[in-house]
């Protein structure tokens, strides 16, 4: 076999790794979290990984609970190692933000810890999505991130507790009263 | 005590640096790896007040090669103590209400360090300071003096708190 034909083949066979898997995922009745993540580790072709992550929040939105389960183990760290993966399922969990679902709410606090810089960026974006729906419980999410050692996502945080102080929350008001305070009455 | 004495002695007595140690540095002429040694282990409140008058008045005075180590030392994966790199921050803050130009890349690493440091105030009580707040208003006396770049990055971070 030449080389060019071995490369044909395995281009091939890394997208027939996923394909099959689609099917997999599509005929089972329950969502496996394992089994999702086997595919993805060893799927290199995008249009199809997103696929199967798409079914899978796709499920998740319309209420299953084993697929709500499989989203928060393939958003940890030490369940999927591949942090492009990673950035995608939280990218994905926007349609469900934007519907004011809260069960992203524990998700999104695990994406938190990611050691991946833009990771946490969107997990904050995603926080602040539910924000500007008027959902107080973001406020976990912003304290959390307002410690974040990259400026950037510092910033974002105080932009959304911010936001919710302009809903008038008690809580995202008084947080910013003694910021302010202190940091001298400036913000 | 000579110095080579001294040197071992930090390296040994890592975290224990006192005012002592501290004023035989001073006597002999600059030596920055001494220098980066006391950055790297000091936590006494006194020590780290004398080094950041003693670089500051160094660097008033046209030493501008101490600009790169104050820089150096409040950068995060140099300096892994807490405290001393706000302290180098603190230095740094003092040189940009100067008008120092130079100072601007160590403040600005200083804007992604979310630390904080407790700083004992004459032996009863403290405050604690945080890097990135100092950090910040360093750069907005830099912005006030009129840098560029200062104002650039001001204008960035405002920008995008006003997102999306």
């Amino acid at each position: 076999m030449t080389l060019p034909q071995a490369k044909r083949l395995n281009a091939r066979q890394a997208g027939r790794v996923s394909a099959r898997g689609f099917d997999l995922i599509a005929k089972q009745k329950r969502i496996n979290p394992k089994l999702v993540r086997e595919i993805l580790l060893n799927a290199t072709n995008e249009y199809l990984i997103g696929k199967v992550l798409g079914y899978v929040i796709e499920k998740a939105q319309k209420g299953e609970a084993s697929a709500v389960n499989s989203l928060s183990k393939l958003v940890s760290e030490g369940f999927n190692p591949n942090s492009k993966i990673r950035g995608m399922v939280l990218a994905g969990m926007r349609f469900m933000t934007r519907a004011n679902d809260l069960r992203t709410l524990p998700v999104l606090l695990i994406a938190l810890n990611d050691s991946v810089t833009e990771n946490r960026l969107e997990a904050l974006r995603r926080f602040i999505e539910l924000a500007e729906k008027g959902e107080d419980k973001a406020m976990f999410g912003f304290v959390k991130g307002i410690n974040d050692p990259v400026f950037e996502n510092h910033l974002l945080a105080l932009r959304g507790i911010q936001i919710l102080s302009e809903q008038n929350n008690p809580d995202a008001i008084r947080f910013l009263k003694l910021y302010k305070r202190r940091k001298g009455g400036r913000l | 005590m000579t110095l080579p004495q001294a040197k071992r002695l930090l390296v040994r007595q890592a975290g224990k640096v006192t005012q002592k140690s501290v004023a035989l540095f001073l006597k002999h002429k600059i030596n920055y790896r001494l220098a980066r040694c006391i950055f790297l282990s000091a936590q006494d409140e006194s020590a780290l007040s004398t080094l950041q008058t003693y670089f500051v008045a160094r660097i008033l005075k046209g030493h501008t090669k101490d600009i790169l180590f104050l820089n150096n030392s409040a950068f995060k994966e140099n300096n892994p103590n807490a405290k001393s790199r706000s302290s180098a921050l603190l230095c740094l803050e003092s040189l940009a209400e100067k008008g120092i130009d130079g100072v601007l890349p160590g403040l600005q690493n200083g804007l992604n360090d979310s630390a904080r440091a407790y700083f004992m105030k004459d032996g009863i009580a403290g405050y604690w300071v945080t890097n990135r707040e100092v950090a910040e208003e360093g750069i907005r006396a830099l912005a006030k003096k009129g840098n560029k770049k200062a104002k650039e990055i001001l204008r960035k971070s405002e920008g995008f708190e006003r997102w999306p």
